[in-house]
């Protein structure tokens, strides 16, 4: 859906970023290989200022710490998350191939609504903390300032424009709007229960079996 | 020098065929596609989940073509079902308008466009096995539905392993966001900073998206034709835009396609909702990672200059009971 043109960012940055964003993400999908776990603050450097001054040098450290700990508790409010995930998942009808729409529908509001009651005191934040929030913005925002004007404008067109809240359904009658493909190689990586998506002015994690939003932070263009 | 002759004789050929069929200026419902013994053959529609009367109508005409032309599958490039997944939508936007088709057991094959909850992959009628992305294979040729929605680095892992494996004469792809196009999303240059690489490593030959609502057959692009067919229910009239890369574009009508492939040729044909043919055409792989030979042409019988130049002043916009939000 986005017209997306990383001008500033090519591939040897965005390299760079993976290694370093990705570095501390656990898999929390028993499927899904291990992301190896190498700290590179240099090439966090190299990607977004370029060679350090020596005087820098402390801060960069203190940045990257920062950012591993940050990464370290997102992952394990996703692990949370699927836990619960699981458990309301056992709650409900198992979902199978069928030629019956209704099957799916159903089970998709009963998931949700058992999701729901499993975590009734969920608040905004809850799994995006205010660390991993910090560099969710970062990363987005200099995505969405690399762009062109007709670029930004395009992209906003896509989005949808719900205000969105912990728990609810995702509205059907708002499209899903494309997750740059580019973006997704540095954003943490998730189980395939979740996964990022974005709004006119938010970020949200989407439970993608469940249709709803498990979470959500704003400003992030 | 003997290449080269081998080459321009193959040129001449090809042109000279496709000459033939286009002079003979078809009309309603001529079919241009060769239906030789053994081919694998079948349709191609996108943004086709309106429920609306022009989906039924293009829905008809596949009907009236598959009598014709008996492709026994389709592939759908997303969007499948606008404003809703209930489960009157999978009757009316799916179910009903193809009713005739699948009725004659012809199998639908869907990927996921940005209207599209994913869960979409359990319905069985639509072919995915449960996942978002998954791949088949017809004859000689292997088809790979992509989430273009999500394209995150495990998809891409999956794909590449899937293109590297596959032996088959014809590797096709299709998802929803094209990669090349001049409506008002344009062209997908992020998603095609990462698939583009792996299609020329791994050569495939033809892509299929939609997204946009409308026509459009791309010039080749490092030896791949891409072709856009977003108009299988919606209709974004006058949206077309000029591009060098345009090999054909229309935007006048739903549309849908039909394709045939025979060993190393693949004919297509472009067919609007009231059964003028827009575009057709010839697809003729070449050994050694070579440039395809790629004939076609629009019909003279088509309504509209093609390509477009300009969108006309004053185009009317598709009616509000086809407009999705954006």
């Amino acid at each position: 859906m986005f017209n997306l043109k990383f001008k500033t960012v090519g591939v040897g940055v965005a390299a760079a970023l993976i290694s370093t964003i990705a570095c501390t993400k656990q898999p929390v999908e028993q499927a899904e290989a291990p992301v190896t776990s190498v700290e590179t603050p240099a090439a966090v450097r190299e990607a977004t200022r370029g060679p350090a001054a020596p005087a820098a040098a402390e801060v960069d450290t203190y940045v990257a710490q920062t950012d591993a700990a940050a990464t370290a508790e997102f992952n394990k409010a996703v692990a949370a998350y699927v836990e619960i995930h699981k458990k309301a998942d056992g709650q409900v009808p198992s979902l199978k191939r069928t030629d019956d729409p209704k099957e799916i529908s159903s089970r998709e509001v009963a998931l949700g609504d058992a999701i729901r009651d499993l975590r009734a005191s969920a608040r905004p934040g809850d799994m995006m903390t205010p660390g991993i929030a910090k560099e969710f913005r970062r990363l987005i925002k200099k995505d969405y300032r690399s762009r062109s004007r007709e670029d930004r404008k395009i992209f906003l067109d896509e989005v949808p424009h719900f205000r969105p809240m912990v728990n609810q359904r995702y509205p059907s009658d708002w499209p899903l709007a494309t997750f740059p493909a580019t973006l997704l190689e540095v954003m943490p990586k998730l189980p395939n229960i979740l996964e990022y998506r974005l709004l006119s002015e938010a970020l949200i994690l989407r439970d993608v079996k469940a249709n709803t939003v498990a979470d959500f932070i704003f400003d992030v263009y | 020098m003997l290449t080269s002759v081998l080459r321009r004789v193959l040129v001449a050929t090809a042109v000279a065929g496709c000459w033939l069929a286009v002079s003979s200026a078809p009309g309603a419902q001529d079919l241009a596609l060769p239906l030789k013994p053994n081919s694998v053959r079948f349709g191609v529609i996108g943004d086709n989940g309106t429920g609306a009367k022009p989906q039924y109508e293009v829905a008809q005409q596949m009907t009236t073509y598959h009598e014709k032309f008996p492709y026994t599958f389709v592939i759908m490039n997303g969007d499948n079902l606008y404003g809703g997944e209930r489960p009157q939508d999978f009757v009316q936007k799916f179910e009903a308008p193809y009713k005739a088709l699948l009725d004659a057991k012809v199998d639908f094959y869907a990927t996921l466009g940005n209207h599209d909850d994913p869960n979409q992959r359990f319905y069985k009628p639509f072919n995915m096995g449960g996942q978002r992305y998954y791949t088949f294979k017809k004859g000689n040729a292997r088809f790979f539905s992509l989430d273009s929605n999500y394209m995150d680095p495990v998809q891409l892992a999956w794909l590449e392993k899937e293109l590297k494996a596959s032996g088959s004469d014809w590797k096709i792809p299709f998802f929803h966001h094209p990669l090349y196009a001049s409506g008002m999303h344009g062209s997908q240059v992020d998603l095609r900073t990462v698939l583009e690489p792996l299609f020329i490593k791994y050569g495939v030959d033809v892509v299929f998206a939609g997204h946009e609502h409308f026509y459009q057959r791309i010039k080749p692009q490092q030896g791949i034709t891409y072709f856009v067919s977003g108009a299988g229910g919606q209709l974004r009239r006058g949206d077309l835009k000029r591009a060098d890369f345009t090999a054909v574009g229309y935007d006048q009508d739903q549309s849908f396609m039909l394709v045939e492939i025979a060993d190393k040729e693949m004919t297509f044909q472009a067919v609007t909702r009231t059964g003028q043919t827009v575009d057709k055409g010839l697809i003729v792989q070449r050994p050694g990672g070579a440039e395809p030979i790629v004939v076609g042409g629009s019909t003279p019988a088509s309504p509209t200059p093609i390509p477009k130049t300009a969108a006309p002043a004053g185009a009317p916009a598709a009616p509000p009971s086809q407009a999705p939000k954006p």
